[in-house]
């Protein structure tokens, strides 16, 4: 997650096969409040991509 | 909370004024860690302006432990860490070199957030208690021209974002904020930087203060003068790039200051630069940074004058002597 966590924060995108990854690996509750917020905090600081939704 | 975070997604700033109550309620824990992370994450994803570091700045002084030290014309010699390079360390040697040649040195200092040992980790390591006790602390900068200043006795207001930053184990700018909240407000200050944007924060918000000061970043990534490239240096009387052939040294390898991967390694090679034995590079390395230093404090010193001071102090054991002194009377 903290690589993830760095990249997002240069602005980098995910693509849809990694956005679909990390919410699962989320729903299987791998990651810690403060991950979660800050990576939720991310798409609040810029536009969400379609490939990310779909 | 909420209405804060809702502007700041809209990549609203905030106030100088704004910054330092915010972070005067984080300090009294009146947020939650999803609220902390998520504003933390603010700073990651746009840089901070002048205006917010200065008032989370503000915000940590007002709350710190304050000890008086003023009668004494110190220095603080003090790097943000986080270059991610594992060098030895070099900011504590200094500041033992300059205690070394009579100047007092109110050294602020951590453990390691990213190299393998921070200065609090090393002093430690020699044997040395942490204390926020003033006559504890003066006493120690009579016999030793040096004392220190471990960051967590005198910022009980860190406590409260602790566990949010451990979770996130990423740099936060509280990172940032280190360097400029020295609890006995230093008259001098010699700061490196792991990017060249906070040595410019650093110097906007140093410009409007008293304290003589410089702040260090090595073009190739180094929160300190490291001799493996051109640096830049931030003054009072404005900003200069230098080549380390242009103070007569000669440019040294990465792998000449490496500090190893452990603490016993750091202390290994730290004993051993401070009694004169070490490489032509590790002693070139720390003594250049210690006539920087003295340069700050005393202006029309050149830097060979501040150089000549430096070695007399480590080869004749002097800054040995301060770090024994430390020690033996903690």
């Amino acid at each position: 997650m903290k690589k993830i966590l760095n990249d997002l924060y240069q602005h980098k995108k995910l693509s849809k096969s990694m956005a679909k990854k990390i919410l699962l690996e989320i729903a299987a509750s791998q990651y810690n409040e403060a991950h979660l917020a800050s990576f939720m905090t991310v798409f609040m600081m810029r536009p969400i991509t379609v490939s990310k939704i779909l | 909370m909420k209405k804060i975070l809702n502007d700041l997604y809209q990549h609203k700033k905030l106030s100088k004024s704004q910054a330092k109550k915010i972070l005067l309620e984080i300090a009294a824990s009146q947020y939650n860690e999803a609220h902390l992370a998520s504003f933390m994450t603010v700073f990651m994803m746009r840089p901070i302006t002048v205006d917010e570091l200065s008032g989370f700045r503000e915000a940590l002084l007002e709350l710190a432990i304050k000890v008086d030290l003023s009668e004494y014309n110190t220095i603080d010699i003090v790097g943000t860490g986080g270059d991610g390079k594992d060098t030895f360390n070099i900011s504590t040697l200094t500041s033992f070199i300059v205690a070394g040649t009579g100047q007092k040195v109110a050294k602020h200092g951590n453990y390691s957030v990213s190299s393998k040992s921070g200065s609090s980790d090393m002093l430690q390591s020699f044997g040395y208690e942490f204390t926020n006790d003033e006559s504890i602390l003066r006493s120690h900068l009579e016999k030793a021209n040096i004392c220190f200043l471990h960051a967590p006795k005198f910022h009980p207001a860190m406590k409260a974002v602790g566990p949010t930053r451990k979770a996130l184990a990423l740099k936060t700018f509280f990172n940032m904020l280190g360097p400029l909240v020295n609890p006995s407000s230093p008259q001098n200050l010699l700061l490196g930087t792991f990017n060249l944007e906070i040595a410019r924060l650093y110097h906007y918000i140093l410009q409007d203060e008293k304290s003589n000061y410089g702040i260090i970043h090595a073009l190739d990534g180094y929160d300190e003068i490291s001799l493996t490239s051109e640096f830049k240096v931030f003054t009072k009387s404005g900003e200069e790039l230098i080549y380390p052939e242009d103070i007569g040294q000669k440019r040294i390898l990465q792998t000449d200051i490496y500090g190893g991967d452990s603490v016993t390694t750091a202390a290994k090679i730290f004993k051993n630069i401070i009694e004169g034995k070490g490489t032509k590079a590790q002693n070139n390395v720390v003594l250049t940074n210690a006539a920087f230093a003295l340069k700050i404090i005393d202006a029309n010193r050149t830097f060979d004058e501040a150089f000549s001071l430096a070695k007399d102090s480590l080869f004749g054991k002097k800054a040995a002597q301060c770090l024994q002194q430390l020690i033996t009377n903690c």
